[in-house]
């Protein structure tokens, strides 16, 4: 379907007058940003009336099993797997302990993510999220408009643990999630669960404003309740002469270190949430000062964590995290190996991940002097045909390319490189025949400037 | 009655272990998902010169062509069917982006 034929019915089915009123107000602010993409929240009335009944569960629900147990919807998960997923079904029957199914990992699904969606699963709704990611292989993802519309359950439940609760509605902004990039999508939206209240995703990044000043008054017009970003779009936000005050920050995609969220905290007056949250799988844990370590989220997500020859570890003990489970229903995981660590532990109430290592900011240097992340890298690299390749930048600023490519491919990357940075921009490139399952593919000596 | 030899215990085996390289994941797989496991008995038995108790040389013989064909037809109707199912989800996934498609409140 191409984009530009989906209908404004397609994109917010049942929207009502206040909902066309409140789009009209983010698109038309006069100082709105340049909009270059259209959105939606594609959910009909049945479709909202299951995220609502989702919601009503997860608000209810614990993360309830005990160490030495298994959580008791995992033998019918594991045989439903084993029997609607063409990948599982080649198990054949589930053996007695989950310890003794083989894991996955992030190649596998990026190898053919149709063989991971179930048969049952209808096509005509399925839609597509695509991670680039810092550890290698990027990933097509099979999901819903329902799976995207849930993940707000657990934003909820992370907010809750922090005494928040979201209250925007009708009239009124709900979220803005901020990107700094120099590409990436924007549009808006409304969230129908809470009573349209307005969505909105820009881009701090200059070029996508008419002014540049035009970023903090539309920000301030907006005053959303919940501001989502990472450690690099919102410390570009906290340098903006912004006046409004949300009820919370939301942090993902990149760990944020304790000093960035408290120059974000004192920056905003509010409380800033750093989110482990995953494309795969959803919000996964929230950090909690308090317990001292991120708290999962998801009661119908198991978390193993696997030494380095793939059996479980001691409690206690750090290593690779490992999810069965998840609400994403056209991706339902059989023990995925995430590539992060942790150690975990349950403190009689709450499973907690200690020492959780997920993927750091990876910023890199431009010879114009700017910082641009990892993910504009991929775009600028994503037409040509490199099935897998690793980006490193020294102290001095030169980079170091090494990808499984022929010589035209490399030159090719080079020159888009050399595109991106700026003219003087060294590079030094290499081919090489395969990377291992797991590398990580950006990597930068440059320290990221703080707040 | 079989006089298990170890000629014949090794040919049993090596049914089981199936073609290098390409095998499913175990021919103890197909056998426990076979409605009835006849073609595996039926081939088994005629790589060790035996038959089912009541039948012919000959009606075993043609009893085990006709459920090799039938069992291939299967396996390769299923084929098709996974195949064309995969097909399907790539183009569906394709055409929809999920930035175009969905809101979540966050970017992973």
């Amino acid at each position: 379907m191409n984009p530009e034929t989906i209908s404004e019915a397609e994109r917010y089915p049942a929207l009502s007058e206040h909902g066309r009123r409140m789009l009209a107000f983010l698109r038309e602010h006069p100082n709105a940003p340049i909009l270059r993409n259209e959105s939606g929240h594609h959910l009909y009335p049945a479709d909202v009336e299951q995220v609502r009944a989702f919601a009503q569960e997860v608000t209810s629900a614990w993360v309830s099993w005990r160490p030495d147990e298994m959580p008791g919807w995992m033998p019918a998960f594991v045989t439903r797997c084993c029997t609607e997923v063409p990948f599982y079904r080649n198990y054949g029957s589930p053996p007695a302990r989950l310890a003794d199914l083989p894991t996955i990992s992030r190649a596998d699904l990026s190898r053919d993510i149709t063989k991971f969606v179930p048969d049952s699963v209808a096509l005509d709704r399925l839609i597509n999220f695509r991670t680039s990611g810092t550890t290698g292989h990027p990933l097509l993802l099979a999901s819903h408009p329902v799976v995207a519309a849930s993940y707000l359950a657990f934003h909820k439940r992370a907010l809750r643990r922090h005494g928040i609760e979201l209250r925007h509605g009708r009239g009124q902004v709900g979220v803005v999630l901020v990107g700094y990039q120099r590409k990436c999508f924007t549009y808006v939206s409304v969230t129908p669960t809470m009573d349209e209240s307005g969505l909105a995703k820009v881009n701090l990044h200059p070029d996508d404003w008419r002014d540049a000043d035009d970023r903090a008054k539309y920000l301030d017009a907006l005053s959303p309740e919940v501001v989502t970003g990472d450690p690099i779009s919102l410390r570009e936000l906290a340098q903006l002469p912004t006046q409004f005050r949300p009820k919370a920050i939301l942090s993902t995609s990149m760990a944020l270190t304790p000093g960035m969220q408290h120059s974000l905290q004192a920056r905003f007056g509010c409380p800033v949430l750093d989110l482990y949250s995953m494309n795969e799988a959803g919000p996964v844990a929230v950090f909690d000062a308090d317990v001292g370590g991120h708290v999962l989220l998801q009661h119908r997500l198991y978390v193993e964590i696997l030494g380095a020859d793939g059996a479980p570890v001691r409690p206690g003990t750090r290593g690779e995290i490992t999810l069965t489970g998840g609400f994403n229903f056209c991706l339902p995981l059989l023990r995925y190996r995430t590539g992060d660590h942790a150690a975990l532990r349950f403190d009689g109430e709450d499973w907690i991940l200690d020492r959780l290592e997920g993927r750091p900011p990876v910023m890199f240097r431009t010879m114009r002097n700017e910082f641009i992340n990892n993910i504009e890298i991929t775009h600028a690299l994503q037409r040509l045909a490199l099935p897998q390749y690793t980006l490193h930048q020294r102290l001095d600023g030169g980079l170091i390319l090494r990808a499984v490519a022929g010589a035209t491919e490399r030159e090719a990357a080079v020159a888009a490189l050399g595109a991106l940075f700026g003219v003087g921009q060294r590079i030094e490139a290499s081919s090489v025949p395969a990377f291992g399952d797991k590398v990580v593919q950006y990597t930068s000596e440059i320290p990221f400037p703080s707040v | 009655m079989v006089q298990w030899t170890k000629a014949g215990v090794d040919k049993v085996l090596g049914l089981l272990d199936g073609p290098r390289g390409n095998s499913p994941p175990g021919a103890v797989a197909q056998v426990s998902h076979a409605p009835t496991g006849g073609e595996l008995v039926r081939t088994a038995l005629a790589r060790l010169d035996c038959r089912p108790a009541g039948e012919t040389v000959a009606q075993a013989q043609d009893r085990l062509a006709s459920l090799s064909s039938v069992e291939r037809e299967r396996v390769l109707r299923a084929a098709r069917v996974a195949e064309q199912r995969a097909r399907d989800i790539r183009a569906a996934l394709a055409k929809k982006a999920a930035d175009e498609s969905a809101d979540k409140w966050t970017r992973e």
